[in-house]
């Protein structure tokens, strides 16, 4: 019964041997359900059903899946223990207007102006502010140094991250961290970290970061953070 | 008659619907039986089918492929509702592995039971397959077709069903005899 002929001449026979009828019922039931289903319009069963839109459906997907992951990154960035994520330069340009003094300024442009930088830092050539700020609770304020006049060829100095509302436990998270060093005179507490060349200033419940922007960086000495420190901290 | 029956279904006349499809049921419903090999199941896969084309119908751009389009959508339930039972790995109702309905000598009841496990034992696809070009005599191209694959796909596909059919035969065929021998 297993040859090749064989298998297909008895398959043809056992599959056709009996017709079988369906119950009364089950169309009865086909009945009932399409009373209560509505019919779909066509662009629907159309959308649906077209492989290509299939491959639209596919890519919408995946491009909400990139978005969630943008914005969940922006929003959810860890701010706590070592290799906490570093602010991304950004593109928007800042005039140097010189901010009002105040408690818990809005974002972390609002800290220093690229003057204020530039003479902190004892540099002559200029400074220029990229601010990342999408009015979270978290923001920051990277310092580049136009390189040979070429705006896009610059070399950074130093990243301003401000965090409002959870910077207690931001800082005590930094201050148990290995190699710390408690710096004195700046807000509420201050923690310096050689290895990563970083500076954190609490105050209140508000946290500074002052670090370099590609990670450690022996121009980034705790004599220049604190003197860029000693200026935000009163606007903290 | 059948076209002004599919366009007056497509406008959401349900008694259309219902008078195109019940001299089709008998046959449908042969399908999802063969395919499933379970009364209950065949029957909640043709309600599901039927539904489902209803829902769809306003889709359908040429009524002409009507049958064409409600069989696709039986086949795919069908899979989908085999392809579950495979992971539950369970079988609620068997089939009667009854005689035919005129006398035929060509099949033993030995030769019906070894053919229903062995069918039991392939996968989904190979089911639908199989009954697609055995029961419904579907070409390779009709198959590709309703399945939505190339033709040397299916093609390739209904040579490897049968192949697995007749490995699933020849491994009852053994069993048999050993559990012969032993017994």
């Amino acid at each position: 019964m297993t040859g090749e002929r064989d298998i297909e001449r008895v398959l043809d026979r056992w599959f056709n041997e009996r017709p079988r009828e369906v119950a009364d019922r089950v169309l009865d039931d086909v009945a009932y359900r399409i009373d209560h289903q509505r019919q779909q319009p066509v662009w629907l069963v159309l959308w649906r059903n077209s492989p290509r839109m299939t491959y639209v459906k596919s890519t919408a997907v995946i491009a909400a899946a990139v978005l969630l992951i943008v914005a969940g990154f922006a929003v959810l960035r860890p701010s706590t223990g070592p290799g906490a994520g570093r602010p991304s330069p950004t593109v928007i340009p800042s005039p140097t207007t010189v901010p009002s003094p105040s408690v818990g300024v809005a974002g972390a442009c609002d800290l220093m102006t690229a003057d204020e930088a530039r003479n902190a830092l004892h540099l002559s050539s200029p400074v220029t502010r990229d601010i990342l700020d999408f009015g979270l609770s978290i923001s920051s304020v990277t310092f580049p140094s136009p390189f040979c006049g070429f705006r896009n060829a610059s070399t950074s100095l130093f990243v301003l991250r401000y965090e409002k509302g959870s910077g207690t436990d931001a800082f005590n998270g930094w201050k148990s961290g290995t190699g710390a060093e408690t710096v004195s005179g700046l807000g509420e507490g201050a923690i310096w970290y050689p290895s990563k060349t970083t500076l954190y200033i609490l105050k209140g419940n508000r946290l500074v970061t002052i670090m370099p922007l590609n990670g450690p960086d022996p121009t980034l000495t705790l004599e220049a953070a604190k003197a860029i420190g000693a200026i935000v901290v009163t606007r903290m | 008659m059948d076209h002004d029956l599919v366009a007056a279904a497509r406008r959401g006349d349900q008694g259309a619907f219902m008078d195109l499809v019940r001299p089709r049921s008998n046959r449908l419903y042969g399908i999802a039986l063969q395919i499933l090999r379970d009364v209950d199941r065949a029957e909640d896969a043709l309600q599901d089918a039927l539904v489902l084309a209803w829902r769809d119908l306003p889709g359908l751009r040429e009524p002409d492929r009507f049958d064409a389009s409600l069989r696709r959508l039986l086949v795919n339930v069908c899979i989908r509702e085999a392809s579950r039972e495979r992971r539950r790995a369970t079988n609620l109702r068997v089939l009667p592995v009854d005689g035919p309905a005129t006398p035929d000598d060509l099949l033993t009841v030995t030769d019906r039971d070894q053919l229903e496990r062995g069918f039991r034992r392939l996968p989904a696809d190979q089911r639908a397959i199989l009954v697609m070009h055995h029961f419904l005599g579907y070409a390779p191209a009709e198959i590709a077709e309703t399945l939505g694959i190339p033709p040397g796909t299916a093609r390739s596909r209904l040579h490897n069903a049968h192949r697995a059919m007749r490995a699933a035969l020849e491994a009852d065929a053994r069993l048999t005899l050993v559990g012969g021998r032993s017994a």
